[in-house]
């Protein structure tokens, strides 16, 4: 059965990447089809709480990443060492999103459990 | 000179090769995606000569959701993004 791993690898608003992750994200799951979510490297940026992208004229994030669990994504999976190469303490995340962290090696085996990858 | 950092330090190196040619002349602002030099701020301190003053373009900073307790940090809005620009003899956008 094919499933779906996007890996969020872009900052919240550096380029229209994480939105358009967000946007395949929902539309895999509207059409059923099985589909995680994985934070890496600067996409880690995009957990961090208390933004607010209007300083910026843009549309927060966050508040979609609410709308996951309508659309069976319930695997987001983030880089714990990311996190921790840009000092962000699991504290600092969305405190109303269920995340798991994992280790390089344990992210990697996750990963390839997938039979697509695809990365923004 | 007013050295200007507009990615991310995590992303690429240009904070660092900044780094290694600013001196205590200069000034280091970070806007855009180079606020996220503030999760970086121990070891840009390392590296940053003593009396080389941080800026920091605030909206850029609060939309992300970062902030700083540090108080050696000056805080711009757009107007004083502005303003500084014309206190230094030259812009490097990096």
């Amino acid at each position: 059965m094919a499933s779906l791993a996007i890996v969020n690898s872009s900052a919240p608003f550096a380029n229209g990447g994480a939105q358009e992750a967000l946007d395949l994200a929902m539309v895999a799951g509207t059409f059923g089809q099985q589909t995680a979510l994985f934070f890496v490297d600067d996409g880690v940026f995009q957990l961090i709480n208390g933004q607010h992208g209007k300083h910026v004229g843009r549309k927060n994030l966050t508040s979609q990443f609410g709308a996951l669990e309508f659309y069976d994504i319930d695997q987001l999976f983030v880089c714990a060492n990311s996190l921790k190469q840009r000092n962000i303490d699991a504290r600092d995340l969305l405190d109303d999103l269920s995340v798991i962290l994992l280790a390089t090696g344990d992210l990697n085996r996750q990963l390839s459990r997938f039979t697509h990858v695809l990365r923004f | 000179m007013l050295h200007i950092i507009n990615s991310s330090p995590f992303n690429d190196h240009k904070l660092q090769l900044c780094l290694a040619k600013i001196d205590e002349q200069d000034g280091l602002l970070l806007i855009g995606e180079g606020v996220y030099g503030l999760n970086q701020l121990t070891e840009i301190r390392q590296q940053l000569p003593a009396d080389c003053p941080l800026y920091v373009l605030q909206d850029d900073a609060f939309a992300r959701g970062l902030h700083c307790d540090s108080d050696n940090i000056e805080w711009l809005d757009y107007s004083g993004f502005v303003e500084l620009t014309l206190r230094y003899t030259n812009l490097i956008s990096w």
